[in-house]
């Protein structure tokens, strides 16, 4: 072990970052050699140094110019309040053709320009005989039964909540690469919008987001807060039926 | 496995993004600026270049309130955009001249913090980031690291030769 290397050590144990096995090494050493100890508390001292001076500015006063900064500077859709509750005049990022057409185009695109068969047991996603997408059997059986945060097998379920018109809505991702929002309705989960975007992979600095468009959508159609588990948990309970 | 989990869910806690309410985002961020302008001192030459450092952090934030809003650890984030917008932004960083204070710090503790933000400012970007993110803001080693985009032995190593350069500056230079 290099000097430094040592010392790296005990910077390391003044700092608390040793384990438990680790920090009784050092103990040990220190008990031996007092010019040990006093390297710690030198690095101690100047953390102390460090930390009575800047814990100070946790005291003060935040400055107007941030506090207003942070409640009215523009957010992504370029808004500046609550998303408002009611029905906006202007139409949505994504009505409901415009992602009907593009999520048509995604599954074809996906199942190499075959017609979606109108109902399949192996088809994540088919269409309705009205034009619209409904969820096949594994997704419909995941989102009908999974609770948020679960994923065991394919689809993962992301949050849960009740549109507008009472229906209950989920977010969900298939194997990582097809994200979307599907609704409970009479005939089973409509698919109301698909991203054929992965999700995020978490890296060290941002967690993992949702495309912009799925969170639009789940904007544009929420009604009250997002659904807890024990909101799902009811949710479930009643398979998914509004009131 | 939580690690593995793309919705960033925490055993024991689920944290929902909170998808409506922008305005619960803005209020999170309020929540943090302490934290934030702690950082940004630890970073900045002075109280006013350090202020310019967390707006245009809570600017950059709020410009992707999609991610903002999904975030389960806003305080980590929020703090790398701090350390981006240090690194990127030439007025706040430590090579800009001071502004020229217009009165001298009062108090003894104001003192002490400029003479130790300009012991700070002599130190090469990597060691005054380590210095800022683990004796500062109290970062684990590992949490540092991140933050730094480098291994924790890298991270180490840069914080003692950055302790070992600092007690040298603050012995030798600053007392008045």
């Amino acid at each position: 072990m290099t000097m430094s290397h040592s010392e790296e050590t005990l910077m390391a144990y003044a700092d608390e970052q040793l384990d438990p096995q680790g920090r009784a090494q050092v103990e040990a050493a220190m008990a031996a050699d007092p010019l040990l100890a006093d390297k710690v508390s030198q690095h101690r001292a100047l953390r102390a140094r460090l930390r009575r001076a800047f814990d100070r500015v946790l005291e003060e006063p935040v400055p107007e110019r941030l506090l207003s900064c942070a409640r009215t500077a523009p957010t992504l859709q370029g808004r500046s309040n609550v998303i408002p509750l009611r029905r906006k005049r202007q139409p949505a990022r994504w009505s409901w053709a415009q992602a009907g057409t593009v999520a048509a185009a995604v599954l074809l695109g996906l199942v190499a320009g075959q017609m979606l068969p109108r109902s399949s047991d192996t088809e994540p996603i088919t269409r309705a005989s009205d034009g619209t997408l409904l969820a096949g059997s594994t997704l419909a059986h995941a989102l009908s039964s999974q609770l948020g945060g679960q994923h065991s097998g394919p689809v993962q379920i992301g949050v849960s909540f009740r549109s507008r018109s009472g229906h209950y809505c989920r977010t969900f991702a298939l194997q990582s690469l097809l994200t979307g929002l599907a609704c409970r309705e009479e005939a089973g989960w409509r698919v109301r919008v698909l991203a054929e975007e992965a999700l995020q992979a978490p890296d060290d600095r941002e967690g993992a987001a949702l495309p912009s468009r799925i969170t639009q959508a789940v904007q544009d159609q929420l009604a009250i807060e997002p659904l807890d588990a024990q909101g799902e948990a009811v949710a479930r309970a009643r398979d998914w039926k509004p009131d | 496995m939580e690690e593995n989990d793309p919705w960033h869910r925490r055993a024991g806690a689920r944290s929902l993004p909170a998808v409506v309410d922008v305005q619960k985002a803005r209020e999170q961020l309020v929540g943090l600026l302490p934290r934030l302008r702690r950082f940004a001192r630890a970073l900045a030459r002075n109280l006013h270049d350090a202020d310019d450092l967390v707006q245009a952090a809570i600017e950059r934030a709020l410009a992707r309130s999609d991610q903002l809003r999904a975030q389960s650890h806003p305080l980590h984030w929020m703090l790398g955009i701090v350390r981006s917008a240090w690194s990127d932004g030439p007025g706040v960083r430590r090579g800009a001249t001071p502004a020229a204070p217009r009165r001298g710090p009062e108090t003894p503790e104001a003192r002490e913090l400029l003479s130790l933000q300009e012991a700070l400012a002599r130190l090469p970007e990597e060691q005054h980031l380590a210095i800022a993110l683990v004796l500062v803001e109290g970062l684990s080693y590992r949490e540092a690291a991140e933050l730094a985009s480098v291994p924790v032995p890298t991270l180490t190593a840069r914080l003692l030769r950055a302790r070992r350069t600092l007690q040298g500056l603050l012995a030798a230079g600053t007392r008045r």
